[in-house]
C-alpha cells in the first residue's frame, strides 16, 4: 500500500524535508521547458512530470520530493485553479509544522 | 514569520455554499437511509457531532476496548469529516470502497450504493485523483483495521476547501486540548494565542450565520425544552422563529454541521451543544 506521508511545506520550510516527499501549494510564476517556478511564500523550482501541463498564474498542489538544492522533483500534482487564498495555504504549511501531531510524525 | 489567518470568515461561507447540497445530502432522509447497510441503525449513533479530522487523527484514535467509541483528543468521536484524494476505487456489488489519502495518512471509505440506482451512483461518483469531502462513521474490524462508512462523499470543486478542511481539523484539535484559551464572550477577535486560529464555533457564531440561523440559535438557547433530553422539535422551532419548516430544517442542518447544535432522538429534534 502506497501510504507515504507528505507533510505540507512552502518555500521557507523545504530545508526541513531534504530527500523527502512533501505537498506544496504554490502559484506558477514562470515555465521553462519542463521546469516551473512556483511562488509559495518564496520561490520554488519544480521539475515537472511530462503530463503536468502547468499554466502560468494558476495555483497547483504539487507532491514532490525535495532535492538537495531545495528544488522539487514532482511526483504528482493538481491544478487548484486561480482562486486560491495563498495566505491560508501558507498558514496551513506553517501551522502543520508547529502542530505536526495531527499531520505527521517527526 | 506569523500568519494571521481569518480562514473562518473567508471560508465559512464557502464551506456551506459548496455544501448547500452537502448539508442537505448529509441529513436528508434519502441520504441516510440509502447509505446505511440495512437502514436499521440505532439513533444513538447519529446523535453525535461531526468532527473535522485529519486521516492521521483517525489512525491515531484510541479505543478503550474493541467495542467502544473511538476517542480523538480524549473526546468520543463516531462521525468524522475530512477531505482527501481518491487513490483507488473498488466497486463491489453492494458498495464501493475508496482509498483516500490526505497527506497525513490513508484510509478506506466504504459507501453503500443505492439499491435502486447503483449504476448512476458510480458513473457520477468520485474517480481516482479526485479530491473529495467525506462525512462518515468510524468503524473498526476484527483485525483492528480502521475504516469509515461514508454517509456522504462529495467531489471537491473549490480547492480552498482542501486547505480549509485541515485548518478546521487543527482548530478543533487545539480548541479541544486548550479549552481555556477560547475567547471569553467571543464578541471580538481578541484571542489570538492559538497561532491566530479562532475557535471555530465562536467565529461561526459571530460572523457567518444568516439571520435565520441566528434566530434558530437564539430560539434554542431560550427554549425551556433545552433542558430536556429530546431538545426542541423542528416544528416548534419553526413556529417560534416564524419561518417555514423547510428553511428552518436547512438552517438546523447547517448549524449542526458546524457543531453548534445537534440532533437528539431523531432528525426533527435539536439541542444546543
Amino acid at each position: 500500500m502506497s501510504s507515504e506521508i507528505t507533510p505540507r511545506a512552502n518555500a521557507p520550510l523545504l530545508h526541513l524535508f531534504q530527500g523527502k516527499p512533501v505537498r506544496l501549494i504554490g502559484r506558477v510564476t514562470e515555465i521553462r521547458g519542463e521546469t516551473a517556478t512556483l511562488d509559495a511564500a518564496g520561490s520554488v523550482t519544480v521539475y515537472a512530470t511530462r503530463d503536468s501541463n502547468f499554466k502560468e498564474g494558476n495555483v497547483y498542489e504539487v507532491i514532490g520530493r525535495v532535492q538537495p538544492d531545495l528544488s522539487l522533483k514532482m511526483l504528482d500534482g493538481m491544478d487548484f485553479g486561480t482562486n486560491i487564498d495563498m495566505d491560508n495555504a501558507n498558514a496551513l504549511a506553517e501551522l502543520s509544522q508547529r502542530h505536526h501531531e495531527i499531520f505527521f510524525d517527526k | 514569520m506569523s500568519y494571521d489567518i481569518g480562514y473562518n470568515s473567508n471560508y465559512g461561507g464557502g464551506f456551506g455554499a459548496g455544501g448547500g447540497g452537502f448539508v442537505s445530502n448529509t441529513y436528508g432522509s434519502d441520504g441516510i437511509n440509502n447509505s446505511q447497510s440495512g437502514g436499521e441503525r440505532s439513533i444513538s449513533e447519529s446523535k453525535s457531532r461531526v468532527r473535522p479530522v485529519t486521516i492521521k487523527q483517525i489512525l491515531d484514535a484510541s479505543q478503550a476496548h474493541p467495542d467502544s467509541e473511538y476517542s480523538v483528543d480524549g473526546v468520543d468521536v463516531s462521525t468524522v469529516t475530512f477531505v482527501g484524494i481518491v487513490r483507488n476505487v473498488l466497486n463491489q456489488t453492494t458498495n464501493s470502497t475508496y482509498r483516500i489519502e490526505d497527506g497525513t495518512g490513508t484510509i478506506e471509505v466504504r459507501k453503500f450504493v443505492s439499491a435502486d440506482k447503483p449504476d448512476s451512483d458510480r458513473i457520477s461518483g468520485p474517480q481516482m485523483g479526485d479530491y473529495v469531502r467525506i462525512i462518515g462513521e468510524l468503524k473498526s474490524f476484527f483485525n483492528n483495521k480502521r475504516q469509515v462508512n461514508g454517509n456522504l462523499i462529495r467531489i471537491v470543486t473549490d480547492y480552498n476547501e482542501v486547505i480549509y478542511a485541515q485548518l478546521e481539523a487543527l482548530a478543533l484539535h487545539l480548541q479541544t486540548l486548550h479549552p481555556e484559551r477560547q475567547g471569553g464572550t467571543g464578541g471580538t477577535h481578541q484571542e489570538t494565542k492559538m497561532a491566530g486560529i479562532q475557535p471555530s464555533t465562536r467565529s461561526y457564531t459571530n460572523e457567518n450565520l444568516t439571520s435565520l440561523q441566528r434566530r434558530v440559535l437564539d430560539t434554542l438557547s431560550s427554549a425551556v425544552e433545552q433542558a430536556s433530553n429530546e431538545g426542541v422539535n423542528i416544528d416548534i422551532i419553526s413556529q417560534r422563529v416564524g419561518a417555514n419548516p423547510h428553511t428552518v430544517q436547512e438552517a438546523c442542518e447547517y448549524l449542526s454541521e458546524l457543531g453548534l447544535i445537534y440532533t437528539t432522538i431523531d432528525y426533527d429534534h435539536y439541542k444546543l451543544t
